[in-house]
């Protein structure tokens, strides 16, 4: 196709990626919802914006925990110039572009014919993770950028550059323990493979040593938990078109494997097949590594593409709408997956409902669905019980399964005891957790006592968002 | 068994004429419909009526979005502009029905170049038990896959020939048009790659592409349509969001005999042999088509991932195709020995044996699958919803008459057979269930007031189902009214627990 030699493709590309990127904040503000998407968004503003009033902290004073040293929040905070909020939509935007024009560096200097340039940068752009990771604030942007430049400049021929690689993947673990050791393991089968560049990657791994020891000595740094998902195994963690947040397009999945069996035929490496199927596999329960194979699946899914462009068809006819349908398949995949992205939470009416409890003058902490959590903690400045993070923390399990029974309880004194013990004042419930999230019937569980007994009092009601006061043992006594 | 082209296909026309008549006179004998095929009435009449199918539906399950894809409904809402619906709805199914059994007889001709053989493929695939029986009087959109899956295999036979290849891209068209099961064959011809990487030959290129074009197509088209599905019940949309008690039934309905029954005693025996030889002995490349057809339902059968009665339908149309490759072998091998007329004595014999094994099985399950329409009473009760409740009355009845009670009553059920895109499918499964079965008046109140039912209709296919009259509370008059007392007894809800 001579569209793939054209040199202006790529400025178009760039163009289109930039648009792509930008879209998200344009849609969710011309439907009246100014605020970014992503609930790690929201953890990231609130932990820059301690950080920013206190200098160094060692604790969480909203949550009452142990705060890990991450050097993205004090990033966030050192661009103290800026509004949080500003940065939280332009951050991403620029990550994104600095990421995409790096892909394109590091392809030019591997001499990827012009063709494979535009198509890797093409799948780049329809890969969700990508839409993802670079319309919303999420440490991983960081990460991928840190990741890439540092390749970019390893694999330079100014030692100059070189060595700025050595910093640049030493900050790697500062931010994400666990992609510290998937970039490590990636740069040692680099060495491995292309005998290069060993001394370099050495020390940059002492260098993360020396960093991790100086945060661990002085900045409260600690390796947290992998990000295992508790729900267990469905296509819906890890398809995006079945519903995945971090996750693989199915379409590029499936242009993966086919690219997969050429690379296959080339090279039968048992090793190799085995490695890429267990980290697959692995990938299932880790986001992070979800986050690397998606990149990864790219390359073989480019060569899949290649394959049917340049094959011998029998019709040219067959052959056109054959890869049209294929792309009309990964663009509506991704158009798909940023409609999602446009609806993502925080909405209008549930930023107003936590404005609306951050007014109340009774300070407790909010028992909600974990998944609100991080949104009840920015904009209500009010604990929650449970949030996205909580699984780091010791005695999680059991507060897990402790609200969940409250949940479901209609037994007055055992909710009443759970509200003492954790210290809960309010109940926040919206749509979402009546329909399916905690809830499947009116007036289920917990639902049945908030509404019923007058131990509750209905702080806010508006747009099917319901927040209740407990009024305490006290004060009915 | 030599027999001449003109005359096979006047025996052809004779089959087609003997099989249609028979379907058409069991068809005929009742003005009525299975209880799922007044789902598809209703998509008839929509389309003859507004242009186009019901896609936000007020009445099952009491408002809901419907996500399919509608040629289908279009093609008999076609025929309707010459006759009227109903009878449209009994004869065009039919006819597309009996048309498979031509598409069998050429695909069998392609594989045997005989055509004895072929018109005995024919006869067989004309009366499979399964396949005549369920799509009788069912208006089921499998009238239309089946012999549109068959004729792309006969072109995929024939595919060096461009006009094939042409006329493959058109019936796949119209394949992803009509229904998912448009899935079979991409796992069919996949299977059939498989096959031919293990036997070490190259595909013909044209099937490669058409491989890889119908791949595409099909993935592309049901992700456009099912994206919300997909959003809304994960993978579960490909079990068609069924309820997991359902689910876990769907071989229990039927013992291994049973199945071997429906597809054909003697169609399996020569299909199997068929395949033994296909593999074993003459490598017969065509047909491995057909074996890798079986192997895909198989395993979508493994997987629970169609129904019992459609797996049953597919697998006895590839065994018939195959039944008479088995019978050319057998004649074939005969011809060898020194009894040359002993191949066709016995196929002689094995035919009379098809048709006490098949045939007669097969009149017998037709006249009893006649029978599977609503009643009379039935009707009556139906029509007595429809003139004196309220429009926005909502129907309690069981999960197969649910159509019935949007068709002919007007008014809104609970649960019908059609799952996707509703929420929490198997709570609401289990919740029905519970009204009708629990001894606590407590209980059946509360879900009836979850689903803001007004009336429980109990027919004798409840009673039936639920193994009891009627549910031990609701004599409490108090709160139940007996409102129409026939067979069919229909109460008014008086009370709830809100």
């Amino acid at each position: 196709m001579e569209l793939l030699k054209n040199k202006k493709v790529v400025f178009w590309i760039f163009v289109v990626t930039a648009l792509i990127l930008l879209m998200p904040v344009f849609v969710r503000t011309s439907n009246n919802n100014p605020f970014i998407s992503g609930r790690e968004t929201y953890y990231n503003i609130r932990m820059a914006e301690e950080i920013r009033e206190n200098g160094i902290i060692e604790f969480d004073e909203l949550q009452e925990r142990s705060y890990s040293f991450n050097l993205f929040h004090y990033l966030l905070a050192g661009l103290g110039f800026v509004d949080l909020q500003i940065i939280a939509k332009t951050l991403p935007f620029i990550f994104g572009m600095l990421f995409f024009f790096l892909a394109y560096k590091l392809l030019k200097r591997f001499d990827f014919p012009k063709e494979d340039i535009i198509l890797t940068l093409f799948f780049i752009l329809l890969t969700p993770v990508f839409i993802l990771v670079f319309t919303t604030l999420t440490k991983y942007g960081l990460v991928l950028l840190l990741n890439i430049a540092g390749f970019y400049f390893l694999t330079s021929k100014k030692q100059s550059l070189r060595n700025l690689s050595i910093l640049l993947f030493a900050l790697i673990p500062l931010v994400d323990f666990f992609v510290f050791i998937l970039v490590f393991a990636l740069l040692f089968i680099y060495v491995l493979s292309f005998k290069k560049r060993a001394r370099t990657i050495a020390s940059s791994f002492i260098l993360s040593l020396i960093f991790m020891l100086t945060a661990f000595l002085f900045f409260h740094y600690r390796i947290t938990y992998f990000d295992f998902i508790t729900n267990g195994f469905a296509f819906r963690y890890f398809l995006t078109d079945f519903g995945a947040l971090i996750g693989y397009s199915f379409f590029i999945f499936l242009l993966a494997i086919t690219g997969f069996s050429f690379v296959w035929k080339k090279k039968k490496s048992l090793f190799i097949g085995l490695v890429v199927l267990a980290l697959f596999i692995f990938s299932f329960f880790n986001a992070p590594l979800r986050v690397y194979l998606s990149f990864g699946f790219i390359f073989t899914a480019v060569l899949a593409f290649k394959y049917l462009l340049n094959k011998d068809w029998s019709l040219m006819m067959v052959k056109r709408v054959t890869l049209l349908l294929i792309l009309c398949t990964l663009i509506f995949s991704m158009l798909s997956f940023m409609d999602r992205q446009f609806e993502e939470g925080p909405s209008q009416e549930f930023v107003d409902s936590l404005r609306a409890l951050h007014t109340s003058t009774q300070r407790g902490t909010v028992l909600t669905h974990f998944s609100k959590g991080f949104y009840v903690e920015y904009f209500s400045e009010m604990p929650v019980v449970l949030d996205d993070i909580s699984n780091q923390y010791s005695g999680y399990e059991a507060l897990l399964e402790d609200t969940s029974a409250i949940f479901q309880t209609r037994d007055l004194e055992l909710a009443e005891n759970y509200f003492i013990k954790n210290d809960v004042k309010f109940i926040l419930v919206d749509e979402e957790m009546r329909t399916g999230l905690v809830w499947s019937r009116p007036q289920q569980g917990l639902l049945f006592l908030l509404e019923n007994s007058d131990r509750f009092v209905r702080l806010y009601s508006e747009d099917g968002i319901d927040i209740y006061l407990y009024k305490g043992v006290e004060e009915n006594v | 068994m030599l027999v001449r082209k003109k005359t096979a296909l006047i025996i052809l026309g004779l089959i087609f004429a003997v099989v249609l008549a028979g379907r058409l006179w069991f068809a005929l004998q009742t003005s009525d419909f299975s209880y799922d095929g007044y789902y598809e009435l209703r998509q008839i009449e929509s389309v003859r009526e507004t242009g186009k199918p019901i896609f936000q539906d007020d009445l099952s399950y009491s408002g809901r979005t419907q996500i399919f894809p509608p040629l289908f409904h279009y093609v008999i809402a076609f025929f309707t502009l010459f006759m009227p619906v109903t009878l449209a709805a009994k004869i065009i199914p039919n006819i597309l029905a009996s048309l498979t059994l031509v598409i069998v007889y050429f695909i069998t001709f392609e594989l045997t170049k005989r055509h004895g053989a072929s018109l005995i493929s024919a006869f067989f695939s004309g009366f499979l038990l399964i396949f005549f029986t369920k799509t009788l009087n069912t208006v089921s959109p499998y009238t239309l896959v089946i012999p549109l899956t068959f004729m792309i295999a006969y072109c995929f036979l024939k595919i060096k020939e461009p006009k094939y290849l042409y006329a493959a891209l058109i019936l796949l068209l119209c394949l992803v048009l009509t229904h998912t099961a448009a899935f079979i064959l991409v796992l069919a011809l996949l299977f059939f790659f498989l096959i031919a990487k293990l036997e070490s030959f190259k595909p013909v290129k044209e099937r490669v592409d058409l491989f890889i074009f119908l791949t595409f197509l099909i993935f592309w088209f049901n992700f456009i349509i099912y994206k919300n599905a997909f959003l809304a019940h994960g993978a579960r949309v490909i079990w068609q969001n069924t309820p997991q008690q359902i689910l876990s039934s769907y071989f229990s309905q039927i013992t291994f005999l049973e199945a071997v029954y429906a597809m054909g005693v003697i169609p399996l025996i020569f299909g199997v042999y068929a395949v033994y030889h296909s593999f074993f002995e003459n490598r017969q490349r065509s047909a491995y088509l057909f074996v890798a057809f079986a192997i895909s339902v198989f395993v979508l059968l493994w997987f629970k991932l169609i129904e019992l009665n459609v797996g049953l339908m597919f697998l006895g149309v590839v065994l018939a195709i195959l039944a008479g490759v088995g019978m050319k072998l057998l004649a074939e091998y005969f011809k060898k020995t020194r009894f040359p007329k002993m191949g066709a004595c016995l196929i002689v014999v094995f035919l009379v044996l098809f048709f006490m094994t098949s045939v007669f099985p097969l009149l017998n399950a037709a006249a009893v699958e006649i029978q599977e329409t609503p009643s009379y009473e039935e009707k009556a009760a139906l029509e007595w919803l429809n003139n004196h409740t309220s429009k926005d009355a909502i129907v309690l009845a069981t999960l197969n008459e649910g159509h019935v009670i949007n068709y002919l009553g007007q008014r809104r059920n609970v649960i019908d057979s059609n799952f996707l895109m509703i929420p929490l499918i198997d709570q609401r499964y289990e919740d029905v269930n519970l009204i009708f079965r629990t001894p606590y008046k407590t209980d059946a109140l509360r879900k009836i007031g979850e689903y803001g039912v007004t009336h429980i209709y109990l027919s004798p296919l409840a009673e039936q189902e639920y193994g009891l009259v009627e549910p031990v509370y609701i004599d409490d008059p108090e709160c139940f009214s007996l409102v129409y007392n026939e067979t069919v007894r229909i109460y008014l809800v008086l009370c709830g627990m809100d």
